[in-house]
């Protein structure tokens, strides 16, 4: 069974101290600030919005206001168009200068700015303290020639006063997440809005799409950078690029033909889980045989249809909670031409989904799930796992209940659970209310 | 009040700048450790006025152990490294220490393409890859590392020869059969038919080792997508492998001598070409039904796509 209030309980501990073993993700920290606020979004404990709180909820509105003022106090840079991606890279401003070309470290990350405009969003925030088109400038910054973005963008202080640029230095690495991160602050900050009516100039939309498509891989999944392995992330980023800055219009972007290639690799990566392996491997890299191979016999092996099954990241790997949501969002996002149906999660077994998820992954006990089954759940995959679920239990309401997606009587209580879940935009990953409350607020702002 | 941030320094005259949390009640804290807490304090400290010194460099490479994903540390380290003239092979050996160390971080991978690209030198580069993909045969980071190298350097006379050993080592192994249509495509330049057939019969002859391999199916198919090769060329792979027995509008499969299920999904999809929908929709239906019904919904939706097209077209 979904354990929500567990769920809710484990996010919100998370909240309020995290043990000294999270130091590796101290510098992104803002993306553990969001998965625990959008967590208790999906799980209906978030006192925002008009729908019902949970009765089981403790948090309050003055909670929803510090954190929202948290946000905007450690991590927007003062000259707010931007956001840091964690308190612990705050460096003060020194009027001392050693050297000429000293350089400000103290600057803006697109996946901070991503993570803290989204948990903005989910607290009900209307943005008003930002400077938009100074984001947008921002933005074309990070861009580089080739289409991608950057993490961010080093400027010497004594060039961020002039207009020397030479002196910027672009950082991070170059992949597909960066671009997903300024896409989705595109959306957000209504970029797009701005750019139509010439108060900035916009990205080069072009050489992002460019860029995307030299990703996409020979096997139809999409690789982090050009000729990389194709990769459920890459995949997910990729894809919600595109949904992002094409009004929706992936299959234009691509062709049709494409899309049904990564649907293609994003439904082949969904395998049944070797419960006693797993359980055993303390990390899938080091697992033995080398390579996941479940998939090697079926043939042989009889009826298999009643097991679990997850998602893998790449072909021939053993499956992971992470990637129900890289897979699971990617195929939410990609429509097929003429269906009626929304998205193309529905091709994927639902049932055997949920119950890798639900029974294997899950922790009951504590809340929050693991990558893989026997170890100890973190925020990212509890997050991921959560929103994976909210996904399902939308496919699920809309294609006529739980009962269509049992084997056994039995089941119908286990599936059912997830339907609590406040149904998720795959694209933003966040709940559908919150993104309502952004096209709301993009509205107000195309009206202005 | 955290502890002395021990070093070979003297850090006397700095004073540490510490965390501001955002007050009582922060989101999400972490409960540091000690040295880390007033290791970065020290950092926030030099980093504000971008004090070049060699105590600077040592207290990145100390946060760098502390936290290897902590990536201003990791921008300041090569700027110290390059304005203070370090040797670079010497960075180079440290960071293969903390690559074994921390075999999944990202930003050493980045830093090292920063310093060998100054270096201009790549000889520590295959062996320490090497001994990498020896801990993680998969590591998605070292490959795409090896391929910026490659590039970088004009390595690629190695590379095909390179993935024989990996997939000889795991059939399975999807990186290395990645890497190989990086090594035979990634050029840039013309790919001459006879070396399409010799990546066509290596394909073939690693499915019959493991008929169900995804990895395999995926660079045979690949390959011949890019060389425009039309998928029927392997129709008599397939049909071997499916243990089909056509009529001219049915399919079906021998139960016993069927070993692969992609090796009917692309027979479906030769069958759909030609337009032949009544035998793509039985391996369709095999599919949905007995050899595959993990995707039983997809086999189904081809399945009734086709027919939709079909019913459209008539």
């Amino acid at each position: 069974m979904f354990a929500l209030d567990r769920h809710a309980s484990f996010f919100q501990h998370s909240l309020r101290m995290l043990p000294h073993h999270y130091t590796q993700t101290d510098t992104t920290r803002l993306a553990l600030v969001f998965f625990c606020v959008s967590a208790l979004d999906l799980l209906g404990y978030l006192p925002v919005g008009n729908r019902q709180c949970s009765s089981k909820s403790k948090i309050t509105k003055i909670d929803v206001d510090h954190w929202r003022e948290w946000v905007y106090s450690t991590c927007l840079l003062p000259t707010r168009d931007a956001f840091r991606c964690s308190p612990a890279t705050a460096v003060p401003q020194s009027t001392s200068s050693q050297h000429n070309d000293q350089i400000d470290y103290d600057v803006g990350h697109t996946a901070g700015t991503y993570f803290a405009l989204c948990t903005l969003i989910i607290l009900r925030d209307d943005l008003s303290r930002l400077d938009r088109a100074g984001m947008m400038r921002w933005l074309q910054k990070c861009q580089r020639p080739d289409g991608s973005f950057a993490a961010g963008v080093l400027q010497s202080k004594n060039s961020a006063a002039g207009s020397d640029d030479n002196c910027e230095q672009k950082f991070g690495e170059r992949d597909l997440r960066f671009g997903y991160c300024a896409a989705a602050t595109r959306w957000l900050i209504g970029g797009d809005l701005l750019a139509r009516k010439n108060v900035v100039a916009d990205i080069s939309i072009h050489q992002v799409f460019g860029y995307i498509r030299s990703c996409i891989s020979y096997d139809g999944g999409i690789a982090m950078s050009p000729y990389t392995e194709g990769h459920a992330g890459g995949t997910y980023c990729g894809v919600g690029t595109l949904r992002l800055l094409s009004q929706g219009n992936i299959n234009k972007v691509l062709g049709d033909a494409v899309v049904g290639d990564i649907i293609r690799w994003s439904i082949m990566n969904q395998v049944y889980a070797e419960i006693e392996q797993e359980a055993e491997s303390e990390d899938e890299y080091h697992s033995e045989p080398a390579s996941f191979s479940s998939s090697e016999s079926p043939l042989l092996r009889g009826p298999v249809v009643d097991r679990p099954a997850g998602f893998s990241g790449r072909s021939n790997k053993a499956p992971d909670t992470c990637y129900s949501f890289w897979i699971g969002g990617t195929l939410e996002m990609l429509e097929i031409p003429g269906s009626l149906n929304r998205g193309s999660l529905w091709l994927s077994d639902i049932r055997a989904s949920v119950m890798f998820l639900l029974t294997l992954t899950q922790n009951p006990i504590i809340g929050g799930f693991s990558k893989i089954a026997g170890t100890h759940p973190d925020i990212l995959h509890s997050y991921l796992g959560i929103a994976a679920l909210a996904m399902c239990a939308e496919t699920i309401r809309q294609s006529g209940g739980p009962e269509k997606f049992v084997k056994a009587p039995a089941e119908l209580d286990v599936v059912a659970s997830i339907l609590p879940l406040q149904p998720l935009d795959g694209a933003l990953c966040i709940s559908t209310s919150a993104k309502q409350y952004a096209e709301e607020l993009r509205s107000k702002w195309e009206n202005e | 009040m955290p502890l002395a941030y021990l070093s070979d320094y003297s850090w006397d005259d700095v004073i540490p700048i510490p965390q501001d949390d955002g007050g009582e009640n922060p989101l999400a804290p972490i409960a540091y450790q000690d040295d880390y807490k007033t290791a970065t304090g020290y950092l926030r400290a030099v980093m504000s006025f971008e004090e070049v010194s060699e105590r600077a460099l040592q207290l990145t490479a100390d946060l760098i152990f502390m936290n290897p994903a902590h990536y201003t540390v990791w921008t300041y380290r090569a700027r110290l490294l390059f304005a203070l003239k370090k040797d670079l092979e010497e960075e180079l050996i440290w960071v293969e220490e903390v690559g074994r160390q921390f075999p999944k971080n990202y930003q050493i991978w980045n830093h090292r393409e920063v310093i060998v690209d100054k270096y201009d030198n790549p000889s520590r580069e295959l062996p320490f890859i090497e001994e990498m993909l020896e801990l993680d045969s998969k590591n998605y980071h070292v490959w795409s590392y090896r391929q910026w190298l490659v590039r970088r350097f004009d390595l690629w006379i190695t590379e095909l020869a390179y993935t024989d050993r990996m997939i000889e080592d795991d059939v399975r192994n999807n990186s290395a059969w990645n890497h190989r249509f990086f090594a035979v495509f990634g050029k840039g330049d013309d790919v001459s038919q006879s070396i399409i057939d010799d990546e066509i019969d290596y394909a073939e002859s690693a499915i019959l080792k493991a008929p169900q391999n995804a990895s395999a199916w995926n660079y045979l198919l690949g390959v011949l997508k890019c060389a425009k090769r039309p998928v029927s060329e392997i129709e008599e792979f397939c049909n071997d492998l499916a243990a089909v027995q056509t009529t001219e509008h049915s399919v079906d499969v021998d139960t016993d001598q069927i070993t692969s299920a992609r090796a009917l999904e692309v027979l479906a999809e030769i069958y759909d070409s030609r337009d032949e929908v009544d035998k793509a929709a039985d391996a369709w239906t095999l599919l949905a039904e007995k050899y595959d019904p993990i995707r039983e919904n997809y086999w189904k939706f081809k399945k009734s796509q086709a027919i939709h097209r079909l019913a459209a077209t008539a």
